[in-house]
This record gives structure tokens, C-alpha cells and sequence, in this order.
């Protein structure tokens, strides 16, 4: 990357010199040129050497002054004369270049046509200064055809004056491109210096430090919304690994206590010899441990289960799901004395994850049995709100105190117990964390309507799956 | 030795409270916090098996709150949490020792009995009074050359006196320290015990050791 910049550099700063040099090179020269020329043709205006008329090609070899030379006739020698040009005529130029001549003098050449205007002469007033008045000149003078007029200017100035100019370019434009050379690559790792620290910053953030940041206010602005974004993301993993390392340490520690009582219970057990009476209190009271620490295991197998990748979405009759965990309720609120309604339309067929739906609604409904008070009611009931699946699970138990409401859904969270402690074994505190768990990976909500004495009910809300359409594969032939 | 366990996990708490009484422990038991700080304040335990996490007050609170009130009870933690923090919170706190939830029985008898020794100023398993010896660890008196055997609830008095040698040691502060809320035990209890003790102990040999302080109660000593 840094040689890359540092190549951008220099290439940008070579071609603004080189096509900046020309264009200052080409500007000046044309410039020049142009002034060259005019002074050459008010020179020329002032004092015209004219070779003759155009159908004279004649080219005189070295101007020297400001002469008019006029040939009247062929063969007839020319008379010394100076012209006057009117003050209105003002030559084109038909042809302009360098020539040229004699051991490498080089001249300006222009061939300048004085066209006369409205049949009358090009020159004035015409004061011959000629020796013999009475020949050609009234004939030319009073001719209306255009005159030609080639003129040689030395173009040593100005070949200097561009050559010097050239050389002071060449001199810069190289100077300049060294420089550019040297202060590329330092420039380019200045240029870089906050990604290279971003990346630096990036490298030391692993699952132990994800509470490091990138320092958005030392990058370039184009850089920091990558690094916000970065940021937010960093966040939200911190936020997640934390309840992840929140939640492992939760399940060992309530792996602990189980595994301590069942140790020692078998190790005191083991100490002496006893009745076979007492063997059977102790295998009684392991074992309870024991079917602890297996919910425990199938309760986090579980919930590791609904964070690894989902099943696929399918169509299913809400109704027949909800009937199923109803009648699994009945046989656990038969012992209790507990009765469970059916609220539910006849057929409601739905698109999302059976799996998921059964497994919130088996642990609503067994927490509503097992919180409810004798003769009470466990309501179960199913509609669909747009495109939402909403289920609501009622009981008539003791409800919740809004103290601990915030709370309920955290994991191995149990609210003071008031029972017996043997009655609390059966609780992990893990059902609705489950439910939880399930919601969250069907992007749903759950609402709870609580009160104290009443009951409670569950508002489960999902959002049925998005029915994936066949794709469509267009052939490009 | 008279020992409080505060655990909510009932199997645990019962097997730790079963375990120790057949080691000659004389054990109450609870499953909740706030009863487990009203026991510790209102009985003098030589040792507290203290669970952190439970129903009401915490076992941090508890230990903090009996600190505070001049308690110096031994407090042995049983934790769940063993991260270094948790740990030393609980010691700075006052806790004496701590023990991470799963511990093999053995450890917890043993530390149990260290800081019951550490309590009372006797780092040593071995207590020795004149050529009585008795190993804490094993449970075994020798008195000389020769091995006494002495049921539990003996034992535990004689351990009791040794612990304290020299000190004139009241028949209720005995009668608290051997024997838990719910033995039900008629008050010339301690003084048989007594009896029988001496029977097995200073019956045989000319210095006697165990010494009546009339009106006071019970001094184990070389010199009477």
C-alpha cells in the first residue's frame, strides 16, 4: 500500500511538471511568436522592403534596411524608393516559419500580403524619393493589386530567450521530480500512519480485549465512518461475548453445586458401612442430583443448539403444534389440579420454525402449570397480526413482582424463593431464557402482563418466515 | 465441636451435616442466609461452613456482618465462584479459609478441623497434655504408651478441654459447644460426661488431668 501511494505521488507530481512545463513552454513560445510577428509586421509596415509585385518571387537574400524595391519592368533595375503605406492597410500573414539562410543565421519569415482596399492604392501619398519619379512607381502606386512582401527577421533573441527557457523547465521539472521522489514514500507512510495504527490497534483486540477501541479522531475524516462502523461492531461483539462469558460462567457455577452434593453425598455415604436402608436414602437423594445435572446438561445443550445455524423455515398448522404442547401440559396440570383452555381458531397455517414455536410455548405453558395455584387456569392462544404470529400464554398463578420482571430472562435468574428448598431443585431458572433464546432467533418480542395475586400472561409476537421465492437464473447466451 | 452449615442446596447441605456429625461434630443446619447470620450471632460455633451464594443474605454478608459485630468465628467458605477475585474477596472480608465447590469430603473435614485448631491458638494436630496425647486428625488418645478408646460424643469433650488447657471451661459453654439445637439433653449431661472421661483417662495413673473448679466447671491441666 505504501509503495503504491508513494508510486500515485510521484506519477502525479511527474506528469503535472512535465504537462505543466509544456504548457508553459508552448503558452510562452506562442506568446513570443505572436509579438515577434507584429513587431515584424509594423517593421514590415513602417518600412516595407518589397521584393516586387507577386508575380515577382523574388526573395531578397539579405535585408539590411527598411527599403522598398520595386521592380517595374523584368530585367529593369530596381529604384530606391521610400513608401509609405496608408495608415488602414495592415498586411495578412500568408505564411510564417523560420528559415534558415547563409552559414545558419536563422531568420522569422513572413510572407505578408498587402491587399489593397476598394481599388485604390496601397500607398499614400506617394513622395518619391526616387531619382527618376517618372517610371514605375505611378504605375504601381496607382495599381490596385495586391502587394506581396516577404520579410526576414534574425531569430536570435528569441531562439535564446527559448532556449534559455527550456533549459530553466528541464532544470525545475527535475528538481522538482526528485524531490517528489524523496518525500514520496515518507509522505505515504505519514499518509498511512492512522491505518497502519487502526490495523495496530485491530491486531491487539482478541476475545479477551474486545473493550479496546479504534481512535476514530486520529484517522483521515474518509476513513472514520469504516472505523464508527468498526467501532459499533467491536461493541456489539463485546456485548455478546460478555453475555456468552456471563452465561458459561453462570452454568458452571450451577454445575458446581450439583456435582458437589452428589460427590459428597456418595463420599459420606461411603465412609462406613451402613444398612442397605441407608444405601437406598443415599442412591434416592444422588440420583435427584443427578436428574438435576442432566436437565442442566440438556438445558444448555439446547440453548448452544438455537445458536448454532437454524433450521430451515417451513409451512405448518400453528394450531395442531399448540394442541400438541397443550395435551403435554394436561398431563403435568392433571397432578396439580390445574386446567388447561384452549383459545384456538380451528386451522392457522404458518410459515416459520415448528421447532422453535414448540419450544417457547412448552416452557410458557409448563411454567404457567407449575405456577398456578390449585384449581387454577393455563390459557392458550393463537392469532396472527399482519404478518406476525403472536401466542399468548395465560395463568391464574401468584405473577410477578415488577421488581423482578426486568430480570426474569436472564440466565439461571430465580426469584426469591419462598418454597421449600427441595420444590426449587426442579427450577434452574434456564425455561425462560430458552424462550428467550427462541424469540430472539426468530427476531420476534415478547411482552409480559403481570399481576401480583392474578397471574400473568405471556404475548409472544414472531414474524413469520419470508417465503422464499424460486430463484430466478437469467441465461446470458 | 459445634459447627453451623449454611448451604441452599439441601442433598449438599444434609450429606456435609450427616458427614460431620458421625465425625463427632455437633451440627446445625440451614438453607438460608438471613436464618444462617441469625444462628452464627446467637450460638458460639467453633467453625462455619458458609455456602456464598444463597436465599437472603449472602455468605459475604454474613461474614461482614459477624466481623463487624466482634465475631471471630471461624467461617470456611464453600464457593461455587473460583475466579482469584471471588476468592480473595471472601478472605478479606474475614472468611478463614475457602474450599471451591465440587471438594472432596475429606478436604472439607480437614480444613474444618485446622481452622477449629487455628481458632483456639493450636496449630498442631497433635494437642499433648503432660503424656496425653491426642491426634486430631485420627482421633486416636494415648495417654503414656497406652490407647484409650472413647465413644464420639467423649471425644469430642476431651478434644474440647484440650483445645482449651488451662482454662476453666463452664459446663454451658461445654453443653454449647458439643451439643447442637436439637439434641435434647438433660443438664447433668456434661457432668457425666466428665465421669466418664476421667474413668478412662486419670483413673489409672496418679496426675490427674481433668480438675473440678467448683462453681466454675472444668479445667484440663497438669497442675490441678
Amino acid at each position: 500500500m505504501t509503495r503504491w501511494i508513494a508510486w500515485a505521488i510521484l506519477f502525479a507530481v511527474w506528469a503535472t511538471l512535465v504537462a505543466g512545463g509544456s504548457v508553459a513552454y508552448f503558452i510562452t513560445r506562442a506568446a513570443l511568436l505572436s509579438d515577434l510577428d507584429k513587431s515584424i509586421i509594423m517593421l514590415a509596415r513602417d518600412a516595407p522592403q518589397v521584393i516586387g509585385r507577386p508575380e515577382y518571387r523574388q526573395v531578397e537574400e539579405e535585408p539590411t534596411e527598411a527599403t522598398i524595391l520595386i521592380d517595374d519592368k523584368p530585367g529593369a533595375r530596381p529604384q530606391l524608393l521610400k513608401p509609405f503605406l496608408k495608415p488602414d492597410v495592415f498586411p495578412v500573414v500568408a505564411d510564417s516559419h523560420f528559415v534558415e539562410q547563409g552559414g545558419g543565421q536563422r531568420y522569422r519569415q513572413l510572407t505578408l500580403l498587402f491587399q489593397p482596399r476598394e481599388s485604390s492604392s496601397l500607398m499614400s501619398d506617394l513622395r518619391l524619393l526616387s531619382a527618376n519619379p517618372a517610371t514605375a512607381i505611378q504605375g504601381l502606386v496607382n495599381d490596385a493589386s495586391p502587394m506581396k512582401m516577404v520579410y526576414n527577421y534574425p531569430a536570435d533573441h528569441f531562439d535564446q530567450f527559448m532556449d534559455r527557457l527550456m533549459i530553466a523547465l528541464v532544470i525545475f521539472c527535475g528538481v522538482a521530480g526528485i524531490v517528489a521522489a524523496l518525500l514520496a514514500v515518507p509522505l505515504s507512510r505519514a499518509a498511512l500512519r492512522p491505518l497502519r495504527q487502526t490495523a495496530e490497534t485491530l491486531r491487539e483486540i482478541d476475545e479477551r480485549r474486545l473493550d479496546r477501541r479504534i481512535d476514530v479522531e486520529a484517522l483521515p475524516s474518509e476513513l472514520q465512518p469504516v472505523a464508527d462502523r468498526l467501532n459499533q461492531m467491536l461493541g456489539r461483539l463485546d456485548l455478546a461475548f460478555a453475555q456468552r462469558k456471563q452465561f458459561l460462567a453462570d452454568a458452571s457455577h450451577e454445575l458446581r453445586t450439583p456435582v458437589a452434593a452428589l460427590v459428597t453425598t456418595i463420599e459420606v455415604a461411603l465412609r462406613r458401612p451402613r444398612e442397605a436402608a441407608d444405601y437406598l436414602r443415599t442412591l434416592k437423594i444422588a440420583l435427584s442430583d443427578a436428574r438435576l445435572l442432566r436437565q442442566l446438561v440438556q438445558t444448555l445443550l439446547e440453548h448452544a443448539r438455537n445458536e448454532a445455524v437454524p433450521e430451515s423455515a417451513e409451512p405448518f398448522d400453528a394450531v395442531a403444534l399448540l394442541n400438541q404442547c397443550a395435551d403435554v401440559a394436561e398431563g403435568l396440570a392433571a397432578t396439580r389440579n390445574v386446567t388447561v383452555v384452549r383459545d384456538l381458531p380451528p386451522h392457522l397455517e404458518v410459515h416459520s420454525y415448528p421447532k422453535r414455536i414448540r419450544g417457547i410455548v412448552m416452557n410458557l405453558m409448563g411454567n404457567a402449570v407449575e405456577h398456578n395455584r390449585s384449581g387454577g387456569t393455563v390459557e392458550v392462544h393463537c392469532e396472527t397480526h399482519e404478518r406476525d404470529l403472536e401466542i399468548i400464554v395465560s395463568d391464574t398463578g401468584p405473577g410477578i413482582d415488577p421488581e423482578h420482571l426486568p430480570h426474569i430472562f436472564q440466565p439461571f435468574y430465580r426469584a426469591k424463593r419462598q418454597e421449600e428448598p427441595e420444590d426449587t431443585r426442579q427450577h434452574l431458572g434456564l425455561g425462560l431464557f430458552l424462550v428467550d433464546s427462541h424469540i430472539k432467533a426468530l427476531g420476534g418480542e415478547c411482552r409480559i402482563e403481570s399481576q401480583v395475586g392474578k397471574g400473568t400472561s405471556f404475548h409472544v409476537r414472531v414474524p413469520q418466515a419470508v417465503v422464499a421465492e424460486p430463484q430466478v437464473v437469467e441465461a446470458v447466451v | 465441636m459445634r459447627v453451623l452449615v449454611a448451604e441452599d442446596h439441601a442433598s449438599l447441605a444434609r450429606s456435609i451435616a450427616n458427614g460431620l456429625r458421625e465425625e463427632g461434630y455437633a451440627v446445625d443446619l440451614t438453607f438460608d442466609g438471613d436464618e444462617a447470620l441469625r444462628y452464627a450471632l446467637d450460638n458460639p460455633y467453633d467453625c462455619v461452613v458458609l455456602d456464598v451464594m444463597m436465599p437472603g443474605k449472602t455468605g459475604w454478608q454474613i461474614v461482614e456482618t459477624l466481623r463487624r459485630k466482634g465475631s471471630a468465628t471461624p467461617v470456611l467458605f464453600l464457593t461455587a465462584k473460583d475466579t482469584v477475585e471471588d476468592r480473595v474477596k471472601g478472605l478479606n472480608l474475614g472468611a478463614d479459609d475457602y474450599l471451591v465447590k465440587p471438594f472432596a469430603f475429606d478436604e472439607l473435614l480437614a480444613r474444618v478441623r485446622a481452622i477449629i485448631r487455628r481458632g483456639h491458638n493450636r496449630p498442631s494436630q497433635m494437642l499433648k497434655i503432660a503424656d496425653l496425647e491426642i491426634d486430631t486428625a485420627a482421633k486416636v488418645v494415648r495417654r503414656g504408651e497406652q490407647p484409650i478408646t472413647l465413644s464420639a460424643r467423649e471425644y469430642a469433650l476431651l478434644e474440647y478441654l484440650a483445645l482449651r488447657s488451662g482454662e476453666v471451661v463452664s459446663r454451658s459453654e461445654i453443653w454449647e459447644h458439643l451439643y447442637d439445637q436439637n439434641d435434647e439433653t438433660v443438664s447433668n449431661v456434661v457432668d457425666v460426661y466428665i465421669g466418664y472421661l476421667r474413668s478412662k483417662i486419670d483413673r489409672d495413673h496418679d496426675l490427674k488431668l481433668i480438675h473440678t473448679r467448683r462453681g466454675m466447671g472444668y479445667v484440663l491441666s497438669e497442675t490441678p
